[in-house]
């Protein structure tokens, strides 16, 4: 069977100036792809470069199949359609993804109807189980706030709920964890891990975040100046990473501040590595 | 830890309170003119040569209390001691004489130098401005500072945006050392870098503190980057330190419900660790309408009665280690 | 392992060391900037060169030559007093030079000071200032003129200093604007901790910082000055003749419209051209400017 997503020979290039060398990946149904990298890596041009989203003097070369089809010949329209039902992509930044003028319900309501014909109060109350799913608590009175007036962690779970309305069949996530606090960054990658149980397609998340990966991702491409340095799955990447890069930035990783809470016994001084 | 008969710097019970704009329905029903707390009641000391850690989430307080320490915030109560000197309000003209002995290290490498003045005006400034030395003298001091943060000497006559981060970073430690100061106030300083330059930035503040003994605040949200450069470290939450003591021995035996719960959310690196994070519950509450009682309980897991009634005050755990919660006091009630 | 690494990398090797450094891209010229540029040079060259080419005085009457159309000898034509156009365009370019620069000068030297205070001196400074300013903001710029030139008299000189004060308070509200966002940047916080006083930090890091958008507004600026200037030559309480100005040709001109255009045609073009060719030329600044700020 082939993968969902089969990514060929893609360059992307801004200007004159090529940022992503020729490079390759696939991504199978139920499988969570991390492309991970520092900033400059160009992981982030890929990650929106396959789906079309790529600022205005961008570029990409190359294949990009999807569901059969290549993304990178379609025509704007196309893509649009495609956007709206089959690929949804969760946002850095889950406040300015939102349009500030409109409230929450309204536009969850609008994406709902471009999905399908329904009724607005019909979408209503889909919003809500929706909100609901995602851990909101009062998600009817959620709906009727505005992107501004909530916090980040509520934004980022709304977005989610949003990209998760069109049942899509690839989820991309860009950095969706980087502008939030440590202890809401913990509670939406658990909500992130009981969504992508749930899909039955496939997920592509950029983060720059090894310990992300880790949780989350099922394979993992390593990016270096614009490219893959390293490919593979992630239990395999982590227990024997072949690069030098890989090595090295595994290397700088804490993951060793776990510590027990009061209830459980405190640590061996010699296990700890501080 | 022996104490010195002067600690290098002390806050003690230091509030910040920012008035809140108030629309005229308020002012006409003569409402109390709410206030935004960033700092409540927080008291630190640091001994010369000593690193302390200020972490904390968003609207923790932490960069109010950085600031205030830098002299660009006052206390709107409470006291800051350096040296023995009563620094609290201080006249304009006698901040001067502060600014040699405190420096300060910003977060964004991109904004926190001038973009029109090329490296050597920007190192050189400090210098310029308390009038150290003549003016060859001034120039060999950049270049010695360079070298001493490891900023090739090529890049005297670049401008900041020809830098990456982490050498604007370094740009930005070299003038916060121009005028030897005794304490740095790092604020974030290797939060905008990507991880492999975070690391060698964090190298370089150790070395730098080892080299020639200076004292150093440092203010993050990353408890990993703070491990290493921190003897000590003070928790922040909604403006109040929640814990403090020993990094090692806070990071092993957190007794704070809130320092548990960010060191949960810290990510294994190992796929096969199983993530736990300590489920908090709902969002940080606004800090225009604390919490009576302890400023977590809202998020607590363990939060009792007595938590929104009183304010827990800082228990000794031994060791250095204080934290202020009334659950976690009990164990050390005798039976 | 500890966090930290041993040094093994060498300082900010590659790409990832952050995001890539600006490199120093050639600021690309763009069209308005080079437009506006162009003209604006092209008729300073008009005004400096035209006395040498054209040997004609713009102040001598021959009413045997009066209204001759454009031809060999006259290449614009002569006016109604036998004047030769060209030469007079070429005075008249002077001038508005002169005004335009004038006024600039004005502006800039009593606004940018005035909006540097406001933004550095405290909050009572800038309400002071700034309601004062306000002020002069709400009357319209050509009856403020008008209001300078009824009380000082008419004459280049009284005209620079009324469309100066007319438009100082812009000049210093663009300023302010701009100082008060430079000063919220960290380098300030930075210089502010590390010892250096308020006058320091407004002349040695405000300012450089926040002079792009002034620049584009005085060049636009320039072109409106002249553009006033002419209006109220226009109506007879600008200059005076025999002193050239464009705005007092269109004046004088107006009644032969008819038989003979080009007496209005040319003063006319020039002013629209002179306007032109410095409201294009902040506009090209702008977009100049402005890839450069975003990082």
């Amino acid at each position: 069977m082939s993968p969902l997503l089969d990514v060929n020979g893609v360059t992307i290039s801004y200007g004159d100036v090529e940022v992503v060398h020729p490079l390759s990946f696939s991504v199978d149904r139920g499988e969570v792809l991390g492309i991970v990298g520092e900033s400059g890596s160009g992981k982030t041009s890929v990650g929106l470069g396959m789906i079309g989203l790529l600022p205005r003097n961008g570029r990409a070369t190359g294949e990009v199949m999807f569901e059969g089809r290549n993304l990178l010949a379609m025509s704007t329209g196309e893509l649009r359609r495609i956007r709206r039902r089959s690929i949804s992509v969760i946002m850095q930044n889950p406040a300015k993804a939102l349009d500030p003028c409109y409230t929450v319900g309204a536009q969850f309501v609008e994406i709902l109807r471009l999905r399908e014909p329904m009724s607005r109060r019909a979408a209503r109350a889909e919003a809500e189980q929706r909100l609901r799913q995602v851990g909101i608590a009062a998600p009817a009175h959620r709906l009727k706030a505005y992107p501004h007036e909530l916090s980040g962690g509520m934004a980022q779970r709304v977005m989610v709920a949003l990209c998760l309305a069109t049942n899509p069949s690839l989820l991309v996530a860009d950095e969706p964890t980087s502008a939030l606090d440590v202890t809401i960054q913990a509670q939406i990658l658990e909500l992130l891990k009981s969504v992508i149980a749930d899909l039955s397609g496939a997920v592509a998340i950029i983060t720059h975040d090894f310990g992300i990966v880790a949780q989350l991702c099922t394979k993992v491409c390593v990016m270096n100046a614009g490219r893959i340095v390293e490919a593979g799955p992630v239990a395999d990447v982590f227990a024997a990473p072949q690069h030098e890069y890989t090595r090295h930035l595994l290397s700088l990783l804490p993951g060793h501040l776990h510590h027990d809470d009061q209830t459980r016994p405190a640590r061996d001084e010699a296990e700890s590595p501080i | 830890m022996i104490k010195s008969p002067t600690p290098l710097l002390q806050l003690t019970n230091v509030h910040k309170a920012y008035p809140v704009a108030q629309g005229l329905g308020r002012r006409l029903r003569r409402e109390q003119r709410r206030v935004a707390r960033a700092v409540d009641e927080v008291s630190l000391t640091i001994e010369p040569g000593q690193s302390v850690g200020i972490v904390g989430e968003s609207g923790s307080g932490k960069t109010t209390v950085a600031r205030m320490i830098l002299g660009l915030v006052e206390p709107t109560s409470g006291r800051v001691v350096f040296e023995g000197r009563d620094v609290t309000h201080v006249p304009h003209a006698q901040r001067r004489r502060l600014g040699r002995d405190i420096q300060g290290v910003f977060q964004d490498p991109y904004s926190s130098l001038d973009p029109r003045q090329r490296v050597r005006q920007i190192i050189r400034e400090p210098l310029d401005i308390h009038r150290i030395g003549t003016s060859a003298e001034r120039d060999m001091r950049v270049r010695e500072l360079m070298d001493q943060v490891a900023l090739p000497r090529r890049y005297l006559h670049s401008y900041p945006h020809e830098l990456s981060g982490g050498l604007r970073q370094r740009v930005g430690i070299a003038t916060a050392l121009a005028v030897g100061p005794k304490l740095i106030v790092a604020d974030e300083p290797v939060s905008a870098l990507d991880v492999s330059v975070q690391a060698q930035i964090l190298t370089l503040l150790s070395e730098i503190r080892e080299q020639t003994g200076i004292s150093i605040v440092f203010i993050s949200h990353d408890l990993a980057a703070v491990a290493d450069v921190c003897d000590s470290i003070a928790v922040m939450c909604l403006g109040r330190v929640v814990e403090s003591g020993p990094t090692r021995q806070v990071y092993q035996r957190p007794r704070h419900p809130y320092t548990q719960a960010l060191l949960s959310a810290v990510l294994p690196t190992d796929p096969a660790t199983p993530y736990r994070p300590i489920k908090l519950v709902g969002d940080p509450p606004s800090p225009l309408e604390p919490l009576t009682g302890c400023v977590f309980r809202s998020r607590c897991g363990q939060a009792e009665a007595i938590c929104a009634e009183l304010t827990p005050q800082a228990t000794d755990f031994g060791d250095g280690q204080h934290a202020s919660c009334h659950v976690a006091a009990r164990i050390l009630a005798p039976r | 392992m500890s966090l930290v690494a041993t040094g093994q990398l060498r300082p900010d090797a590659g790409p990832a060391s952050g995001p890539p450094p600006a490199r120093r891209t050639r600021r690309r010229l763009n069209p308005s900037l080079v437009v506006g540029g162009g003209l604006g040079l092209l008729l300073l060259l008009v005004a400096l060169i035209g006395p040498l080419v054209c040997s004609y005085d713009p102040n001598a009457v021959d009413a045997s030559a009066a209204l001759h159309g454009p031809s060999g000898s006259h290449l614009l034509g002569t006016d109604e007093l036998g004047r030769d156009m060209f030469i007079r365009l070429a005075d008249g370019y002077r001038a508005a030079f002169e005004i335009g620069a004038g006024t600039v000068a004005f502006g800039l030297l009593i606004g940018v000071p005035l909006g540097l205070l406001a933004a550095s001196a405290g909050s009572i400074t800038d309400n002071i200032i700034m309601r004062v300013l306000d002020v002069l903001l709400a009357f319209p710029a050509l009856i403020l003129a008008v209001l300078v030139v009824t009380i000082i008299g008419a004459g280049e000189g009284a005209l620079i200093l009324a469309i100066g004060i007319a438009y100082t308070p812009v000049i210093a509200r663009v300023m302010r604007g701009s100082a008060m966002a430079t000063r919220r940047e960290t380098f300030i916080d930075a210089a502010r901790s590390r010892g250096a006083g308020t006058l320091r930090i407004a002349l040695r890091h405000t300012l450089p910082n926040s002079v792009g958008p002034l620049i584009v507004q005085a060049s636009i600026f320039v072109g409106v000055a002249v553009l006033l200037g002419a209006g109220m030559s226009f109506v007879g309480l600008g200059v005076r003749p025999p002193t050239p100005d464009l705005g007092l040709m269109l004046a004088s001109g107006r009644d032969y419209m008819t038989t003979s255009p080009w007496v209005v045609i040319v003063p006319a073009a020039a002013i629209m051209l002179f306007a032109l060719a410095f409201t294009l030329l902040g506009d090209g600044l702008q977009t100049w400017f402005d890839p450069q700020r975003a990082r």
